[in-house]
């Protein structure tokens, strides 16, 4: 896992080269590489790129797991010293990250959960591979939309619904999905998968 | 972990009806600021880390659960020297121990436990510092990593969502020694 840094060091913090952006003037010199055609970072792309980042390394975790072990949990494993009773298994893993997305994100756009979506479950009617993924994609699409309604005016109101603001809903949707993405690549070397971002690598 | 939701659901998706109140009987809370928030969730993945590094046996931190990953130890200490590169590289100096190149430090330079708690302590605690010295103006400088330059807020928001992926890993490591982690006990 080394490498992951590398990763999203490209991903996340790509080629914010330009001095202005995030809605306040920036201290630091302008820089010579700075491309006047590139369209200058803002709040709301910044969060779109970390939206982007961890949708793709999630998608990739999903579509990286076959179909048949999507009801993996460890708790099947009865590894020796172990409790993992009750624990998600890899398809409600994935189910809980795009609900969480939905109610962390949905405040942003005010726009309504989806009638499906009961708990952070996500809704237990989606079974296959595919309807699955189809969900999390849905729920980071929302993201997206979510992130284009920040503004260096906005980000630290509360918008309806919420007693965080802006900025943290956004943010923290993001965050949270890393920490069921750490936990979705235990599960994929638990089954013998070398995760998707690990690949080709030295390690 | 099955609790987060609730959690969750309760500290960031909060009901209306506490807004609605709040609106009618207070005057609106001040709006915190950026820096205010960065600070807090630092603070928030820090601890958890932390908290990892302090409840695991001494001798169990050099488990892992499949031989090509990370023991306990060795993800504590990446999570926390890269959150030292980086630290460092907004902070403009050479803040915290010597841990060698790069960003995974050797078991060698952090034989203990006690080693190990101290140098994820210090890295929260010398982030959060930096974070609170800097301020919202801190977030809007840009630091050159590489060839390129970020914003500082770009580079904080990586160090913590870095500190979840890592976080999540261990949750699984301790689910398999029995143990339940910091999230899902509270």
């Amino acid at each position: 896992m080394k490498h992951i840094r590398i990763l999203l060091l490209v991903a996340a913090l790509v080629s914010t080269a330009t001095a202005a952006g995030h809605g306040a003037p920036s201290s630091a010199p302008a820089t010579p590489q700075a491309q006047p055609s590139q369209p200058l970072p803002t709040i709301a792309s910044t969060a779109d790129r970390e939206i982007s980042a961890i949708e793709k390394q999630i998608v990739e975790v999903a579509e990286a797991m076959p179909e048949e072990k999507f009801n993996f949990s460890p708790e099947g494993l009865n590894i020796p010293g172990s409790d993992y009773k009750g624990v998600r298994t890899f398809a409600v893993q994935l189910k809980h990250v795009a609900a969480s997305n939905y109610f962390l994100w949905s405040p942003l756009t005010g726009e309504k959960i989806p009638e499906n979506i009961k708990d952070g479950n996500g809704p237990a009617e989606l079974k296959t591979k595919a309807e699955i993924i189809k969900f999390l994609k849905d729920s980071f699409a929302l993201g997206h939309r979510a992130a284009a309604t920040l503004t260096s005016e906005n980000i630290l109101q509360t918008p309806e619904h919420s007693k965080s603001s802006r900025l943290r809903l956004a943010t923290f949707g993001v965050a949270h999905a890393y920490d069921h993405y750490g936990q979705m690549v235990e599960y994929l070397r638990m089954n013998g998968i070398v995760p998707p971002a690990s690949r080709a690598k030295s390690d | 972990m099955k609790h987060l939701l609730v959690l969750t659901l309760l500290t960031v998706v909060a009901t209306s009806a506490f807004a609605q109140s709040q609106s009618q009987d207070q005057a609106p809370l001040p709006a915190r600021s950026r820096s205010d928030e960065m600070l807090d969730r630092w603070n928030a993945i820090g601890n958890k880390l932390v908290a990892m590094a302090q409840d695991f046996p001494e001798d169990k931190y050099d488990y892992k659960l499949q031989k090509d990953e990370r023991t306990l130890a060795l993800n504590l200490l990446h999570a926390a020297a890269l959150d030292f590169v980086l630290i460092r590289a907004v902070a403009g100096s050479n803040i915290g121990p010597d841990f060698g190149e790069g960003d995974n430090p050797s078991r060698d330079a952090f034989k203990t436990k006690a080693d190990v708690v101290k140098f994820v302590q210090e890295a929260v605690a010398d982030g959060a510092d930096v974070i609170k010295q800097q301020g919202d103006a801190g977030l809007d400088k840009t630091t050159k990593l590489g060839k390129k330059l970020h914003h500082n807020s770009d580079i904080w928001i990586f160090a913590i969502e870095h500190s979840a992926e890592h976080y999540g890993q261990l949750v699984v490591y301790y689910r398999a020694n029995n143990m339940v982690p910091p999230d899902s006990r509270r």
